[in-house]
């Protein structure tokens, strides 16, 4: 390894002494859409003279070095017409380019100029939706997903039937850096794990990197999802509106001061409760000495506001809040007496962020943003019984609350630096206060005139942390056809009088092969300082994040890829092959699960152990055309070993799946009608299963007084993970009508989810029989499910 | 167009919802069980009887379950070579299990084999642990305060709470883990006690009492449900089973107040070899997590019997009556 980062940096000065010979200016701008003025991220601009090229960056920022003359760039983006402009250069010269959507039904022309196609790009690993296709996708309930349309792609699993968590090459969920805008979420998740907190009709874009992590990155094992929400149209107010059986949603976005500020703001609700409301008044009506009340809604609410301060200058200031709502009351009359049960759960994220991009010189570019991230989880049950009595009434009350959650305050400032066309230069720092809350219950009780009142609070202990890390990254055009990205990427985390550190390496190479493909390889280290103490069985909003301490050590990883891509006409081909080994992966021991943490350190709960994951991933992919979609499949091997979990041996993680397959095809037929389908299959999920009993027996007294015992059944389980369910397949289908008028664009939305009605198992129960015997059976609870949804643009 | 409105309902009709049913995906097929024998045996070193129960483990599928195995024989060897044997049909006691009688067993190492027809014998090795005493060399000690009383009299009935303070300080050998079972009972002379021939009568004797830590969460003692008593283990090594603070809560009912305020509380405490303690401790989580999707991560039951399931256990043990008049 420090061989290899000698014989780079020396590439590095020659590459500087050259380019310091040659007379070269330095072009850069912004990238962004014409009729809205949103920026285009990852938007590619090349020239052809000498052949040299660049692509935006996060902010839709690019800066390229030419040399003195006139030069034809071809402008290009995914879904947008590619524009030819002719630029002469006499001096650094900043020129911003803009294009327009539009070639959405004829089949794209892939120009041999464009850059930034798979085999192009340093980057493997990474994966892009374009969010016109994710739209389009068929979805259950006719509620457009996010995550769930990542769940199609290889290496990416998700946990369960219907629910919207990300299991990447191995990894847990928590092992996902999830960014909104920068910032970090700690739970995206709505009705316990069904849908995601993103609302698709306020995010410009999204990308998945699951390895060969750049050094910009860091905090997490697994995977970085990052998620941009749109900046708001700078040149005329458009919005949705859209209503699906599971909830309805807008979205508005315009000019505050026409291409100077925009906003966009968005909005997202159930109406469970306001459905379901009218059946229990209903029944509540039939039975009135019992009377029930359940309640569930969550919404999202997303704003932006985007200005452009100067030429130099653009500041963005965003939020995001989300709830979910859970109740279950009841009340039962008797005429003498009343007694009432509530039990509540909620959980909501909010987030808000303020980003500050500068220019400083043609060549240097930077963004400030400073963030705040708060998760907080909260359920509660109270009790009341009332005594009428003829001349007195006494009320008893109990209620207990448990409150758990985690705040953030973040700086990050990053750099970018076009430092020649030979060296992208990133490099930059943050500083993260974490405050802790890993639970606390609340208890309060009267107890009538009798007894004295309780009041008092358990397990309140918070931890707070100040994890930081910076990083520098070089992305070098080694020679014509070799290309790397180095970096480093330095953290460290205190907490309690601890510290840890990490340097974590990273590397990645591009070697461009005669025919056209490319071969890539990567290496990366990465450290995390966040636990999620979860059960494997299905993430809940009780899951606790938890921190390293000093019983705790962080997690680790190093995650070796290597792999080929090739672009074939419209088509993006890539095989890749990965091993990835990890350390202090947290479970709650042998017993323990959220209940018995409530009150107790959550510390001695849990046991740490070791992982590898390993694979192959094979993705076929058309993003442009009539006909777009793709074609995934993963075949992998995910593995796990804690000390005092199964005797110490190793077991499959529960979501190790062997094959995993995903077709996805969209056609548009018209202007007016737009199909999709899905199918995919996966291996079943792992099982722990009792696999025999025995009578086991405890004496009724140590001392004498009698010899009897008392017997109890104990089931034995299979070693962990032993059992698989049955493999999991589904088709989905969607149909699109679309009918525009008088500037209104509407849409009705057909959707059959689990089309063919397959019964796939969702868990797993021990029956007993009629005739004593047992049962192992998997049940399922998702058939087919229909569904309409209406979506209005204008 | 409009025979493109048609295929949503085709695909609806098509899909059907009959498959959906009970929810049932399919049963899950398991491998043969190969039985093997449980054994359940703790012992002190006096005691007028012991019971001993060996039964067959049993596929999870299986409808009758684990089976008892009268035929099994017991043999109790000593490192001395001294043995005792029992078991099989004659020592077999209908609702009790294989009862040794006349028990008298010495210090140091004992080894137990269960041998029965059609099974592979089993064995287990056990350490017996000092003797628990108020005096001696592994000896406890405590303090007892009454913090509050309440008492209700009226002509019929007396009712009588009182909050106890218990400080309990346990043996702790510097060079071995030292593990104990302390649990409390109310011994009431239920003989004396004639049942009204008025069957809607309420009851006018009884009681109960509770012993709770006073330190919530204390790691040094786990309530253990099925001992239906504490698990209390020398986490640290000095000092560290010192003034363990308890409270008890004793509630009682009857006809007069100097009678049952005199009933002695009676405190079990017990020096447990660590292998029941870990027995025990385990089995007590297993009954107490479910296995549906939210249950806790499962749990394979703690055994100390080579070959076979169970535990064979020794343990010493006392008692601490506490009166209050």
């Amino acid at each position: 390894m420090k061989h290899l980062f000698s014989v780079l940096f020396l590439s590095f000065l020659t590459s500087c002494a050259f380019q310091a010979h040659a007379q070269s200016h330095q072009l850069s701008g912004y990238i962004q859409d014409e009729a809205s003025g949103e920026m285009l991220l990852g938007a590619t601009l090349w020239c052809e003279s000498v052949q040299a090229g660049t692509g935006t960056n996060a902010y839709g920022y690019y800066s390229i070095a030419l040399p003195t003359g006139t030069h034809q760039l071809t402008v290009s983006y995914i879904g947008y017409t590619p524009q030819i402009y002719e630029v002469q250069l006499s001096g650094d010269l900043k020129l911003d380019f803009e294009l327009s959507a539009g070639i959405a039904i004829d089949e794209a022309v892939v120009t041999g100029e464009a850059f930034n196609r798979i085999e192009d790009q340093v980057q493997m690993s990474k994966i892009e939706i374009p969010m016109d296709q994710v739209r389009r996708l068929p979805a259950i309930g006719g509620e457009v997903d996010l995550l769930k349309s990542l769940q199609l792609m290889p290496g990416v699993q998700s946990g369960g039937e219907g629910t919207s968590g990300l299991y990447v090459r191995g990894g847990s969920p928590d092992q996902n850096l999830i960014i909104l805008d920068g910032v970090p979420l700690y739970s995206v998740s709505h009705l316990f794990g069904f849908f995601s907190v993103f609302n698709s009709d306020a995010v410009k874009q999204m990308t998945i990197t699951k390895g060969g992590f750049p050094a910009r990155f860091g905090g997490r094992l697994s995977s970085v999802l990052e998620v941009n929400m749109k900046d708001g149209n700078m040149k005329e107010v458009h919005g949705t509106a859209n209503m699906s059986i599971i909830a309805s949603k807008f979205m508005v976005e315009g000019p505050i001061v026409k291409d100077k500020a925009s906003f966009m703001i968005s909005g997202r609700r159930t109406y469970m409760d306001f459905l379901i409301n009218p059946i229990i008044k209903g029944i509540n009506r039939r039975n009135q000495d019992i009377q029930t009340n359940p309640r569930y809604f969550f919404y999202d609410l997303n704003g932006k506001v985007n200005w452009r301060a100067g030429d130099r200058d653009r500041i963005y200031l965003s939020f995001f809040n989300g709830k979910d709502d859970f109740g279950l009351a009841a009340t039962e009359n008797s005429g003498v007496s009343q007694t009432s049960i509530d039990f509540t759960l909620d959980w909501f994220n909010s987030v808000a962020a303020a980003r500050w991009n500068h220019e400083w010189l043609s060549k240097l570019f930077s963004n400030l943003t400073v963030t705040r991230s708060e998760y907080v989880f909260n359920t509660g049950i109270e009790f009341a019984e009332t005594e009428n009595a003829a001349s007195d009434s006494t009320t008893e009350r109990f209620n207990s609350l448990y409150r758990s959650g985690i705040l953030d305050y973040s700086a990050r400032l990053d750099f970018n630096c076009a430092l020649t066309n030979a060296h992208y230069l990133r490099f930059g720092g943050n500083i993260t206060l974490h405050q802790f809350n890993p639970g606390a219950t609340t208890f309060q009780a009267e107890f009538g005139q009798s007894f004295p009142s309780i009041d008092t609070t358990l397990g309140a202990e918070g931890v707070r942390s100040v994890e930081r890390f910076v990083y520098i990254e070089d992305e070098i055009q080694v020679s014509k056809r070799f290309k790397a990205n180095l970096g480093l990427h330095g953290a460290l985390l205190k907490v309690n009088g601890t510290a840890f550190a990490s340097l974590q390496p990273r590397v990645a190479l591009n070697y461009r092969l005669r025919n056209g493909g490319a071969l890539k390889a990567s290496y990366a280290r990465m450290n995390q300082f966040v636990h999620l103490l979860t059960n494997e069985g299905l993430s809940l909003p009780t899951d606790l994040w938890v921190p390293a301490t000093n019983r705790i050590d962080p997690q680790s990883s190093q995650q070796w890829a290597a792999g080929w891509a090739k672009t074939f006409g419209a088509l993006e081909c890539s095989v890749e092959g990965y091993y990835k080994s990890m350390e202090g992966l947290l479970s709650y021991r042998e017993g323990a699960s959220f209940s018995n943490t409530v009150n107790a350190d959550w510390e001695d709960q849990v046991r740490q152990g070791i992982g590898t994951a390993y694979g192959l991933e094979f993705l076929l992919q058309k993003k442009q055309g009539r006909t777009t979609g793709w074609i995934g499949y993963t075949l992998s091997w995910a593995e796990r070993q804690f000390d005092e979990i199964n005797s110490g041996n190793w077991f499959p993680y529960t979501y190790d799946r062997r094959h995993d397959a995903s077709v996805v095809l969209m056609h548009r037929f018209s202007d007016h009608i737009d199909f999709s389908a899905t199918w995919v299959y996966g291996t079943g999920r792992a099982l722990t299963l009792p696999e025999s009993t025995f009578r086991a027996f405890v004496p009724t007294s140590f001392t004498g007084y009698s010899p009897q015992l008392n017997g109890t059944d104990v089931f034995i389980p299979s070693a962990k993970n032993t059992y698989r369910q049955s493999p999991y397949h589904r088709a989905d289908l969607s149909l699109t009508f679309v009918k525009e008028k008088g500037g209104f664009t509407r849409s009705w939305i057909f959707s059959v989810y689990n089309v063919y009605n397959n019964l796939n198992p969702f868990f797993s129960l021990v029956d007993e029989n009629e005739d004593g015997s047992r049962s192992i059976r998997e049940y399922g609870v998702f058939p087919s499910i229909p569904s309409i949804a209406w979506r209005a643009e204008f | 167009m409009k025979h493109l409105n048609l295929l949503p309902a085709l695909i609806l009709c098509a899909t059907g919802c009959g498959k959906f049913g009970d929810g049932v995906v399919r049963e899950i097929d398991f491998p043969e069980h190969d039985p093997k024998i449980a054994v359940t045996f703790m012992a002190r070193p006096l005691a007028d009887s012991l019971v001993a129960r060996a039964h067959s483990s049993a596929g999870i599928l299986d409808s009758i379950g684990s089976k008892r195995i009268k035929e099994a024989v017991y043999t109790l060897e000593h490192a001395t070579g001294n043995s005792i044997t029992w078991g099989g049909e004659a020592d077999w006691v209908e609702g009790l299990g294989h009862v040794l009688t006349d028990v008298e067993l010495e210090d140091g190492n004992w080894t137990l084999t269960v041998e029965a027809p059609e099974f592979e014998a089993v064995t287990a090795e056990q350490v017996m642990p000092p003797q628990i005493d108020s005096v001696g060399i592994y000896a406890y000690s405590y303090a007892t305060a009454i913090e509050d009383e309440f008492v209700e009299e009226n002509e019929e009935n007396t009712y009588l709470s009182r909050t106890i303070d218990f400080s309990l300080t346990l043996p702790n050998r510097p060079d071995a883990a030292d593990y104990f079972l302390v649990r409390a009972q109310k011994i009431f002379n239920w003989e004396d006690f004639e049942e009204d021939e008025d069957e809607d009568e309420e009851v006018k004797f009884g009681g109960y009492v509770v012993l709770n830590p006073r330190v919530e969460d204390d790691p040094r003692i786990v309530w253990n449900q099925l001992c239906r008593g504490y698990l209390i283990q020398d986490i640290n090594p000095v000092e560290a089973l010192n003034g363990l603070p308890f409270q008890l809560f004793q509630e009682a009912w009857g006809p007069e107040l100097e009678a049952i305020s005199a009933e002695p509380i009676v405190i079990e405490v017990c020096a447990i070899s660590a292998e029941m303690a870990r027995y025990y401790d385990r089995l007590d989580l297993i009954q107490n997590t479910g296995n549906g999707p939210l249950s806790a991560e499962p749990l394979l039951a703690y055994s100390n019997i080579s070959s076979g399931y169970g535990c064979f256990g020794l343990y010493t043990s006392s008692i601490l009556p506490l009166t209050f008049e």
